[in-house]
């Protein structure tokens, strides 16, 4: 008998056992797009003077795994509502917060250019007093939004 | 048969060329999402995911009543800059006398590394798997490993 022939075969054969020695498992992992912002909850501002007031400040978190988001603010102040505010931000991860003078119903792109990662925001609220608005209270509601 | 062929045989095929069959959960799947912040808007996630600890049960067979071990690895296909993958044996399984090593989590490398040995027949040894490393910096996107555990 031919030994080439045979020695092949043997190494074809063994390749056959080997095989079944080694197991493969598959390890899948699927992120999701995060985008999460919250605010540190409802601010209450009382106007009883006539100086400038820096009056409340909350906390605006945030958490993303994406680049280049940014947060939107929109109010639901109507036309007839004599309040004016202004908003503005700071510590804020990406593109400092530009201030915002709050109208009715706009929305404004308060922070851009969020890289990935945590922020920690403080948003302050400013609001000048107006002599000629007769006493009494105003609510507005402020809806943030993190976005691409 | 000539002493040349016998000797070339008992060396292509030896009587401890063990096989190894995988069962249990089989592929793992993990899923990333806002839920696993650590503690909501501002947060992190949370550093690490940890699979059932049966995930992977191996049974070794055909040992010839041998001594053999399991060495794992790992092949990426797409996988995420600071994720590191680990594996530790969670059982014994059955059979086997006895089963030593890997009861602690050990990192998977692309680079083959012992995760247990022992001696004849064993079947049902189960593994768990880690994942670490989990953050923000991590783009969305599905992420692919094959983890091979071959004996020897």
């Amino acid at each position: 008998m031919p030994t080439r022939p045979l020695l092949l075969a043997l190494l074809g054969a063994s390749q056959v056992a080997l095989a079944g020695s080694t197991a493969i498992q598959d390890v899948q992992v699927t992120t999701h797009t995060i985008a999460e912002v919250s605010v540190s909850g409802n601010e209450s501002i009382t106007i009883s003077d006539t100086s400038a007031h820096v009056v409340s400040t909350t906390t605006l978190d945030l958490s993303t795994n994406s680049t280049s988001m940014k947060i939107t603010v929109q109010s639901d102040l109507t036309p007839s509502q004599p309040l004016k505010m202004n908003v503005s931000g700071f510590s804020c991860p990406g593109t400092p917060a530009a201030a915002w003078t709050i109208t009715a119903s706009t929305t404004w792109d308060l922070l851009t250019g969020i890289p990935r990662g945590t922020g920690n925001c403080l948003i302050n609220f400013y609001v000048d007093p107006d002599m000629t608005v007769a006493p009494g209270t105003e609510i507005v509601r402020l809806t943030y939004t993190i976005t691409s | 048969m000539s002493p040349l062929l016998a000797g070339l045989l008992l060396t292509l095929c030896p009587a401890g060329a063990a096989d190894l069959t995988l069962g249990g959960g089989g592929a793992w799947l993990e899923t990333i999402s806002s839920a696993d912040l650590e503690s909501g808007p501002g947060s992190d996630l949370v550093d690490s995911r940890t699979s059932l600890a049966d995930q992977a049960s191996l049974d070794v067979w055909n040992t010839g009543g041998a001594t053999w071990q399991v060495v794992v690895s790992r092949t990426d296909a797409h996988w995420p800059t600071g994720a590191r993958l680990w594996a530790r044996r969670t059982s014994a399984g059955t059979g086997c006398d006895p089963v030593s090593g890997g009861e602690a989590f050990q990192e998977v490398f692309a680079l083959d590394q012992v995760l247990f040995s022992g001696t004849d027949d064993c079947l049902g040894i189960t593994v768990q798997l880690r994942l670490t490393g989990l953050s923000l910096d991590i783009a969305p996107d599905a992420y692919l490993t094959a983890v091979a555990y071959r004996v020897e």
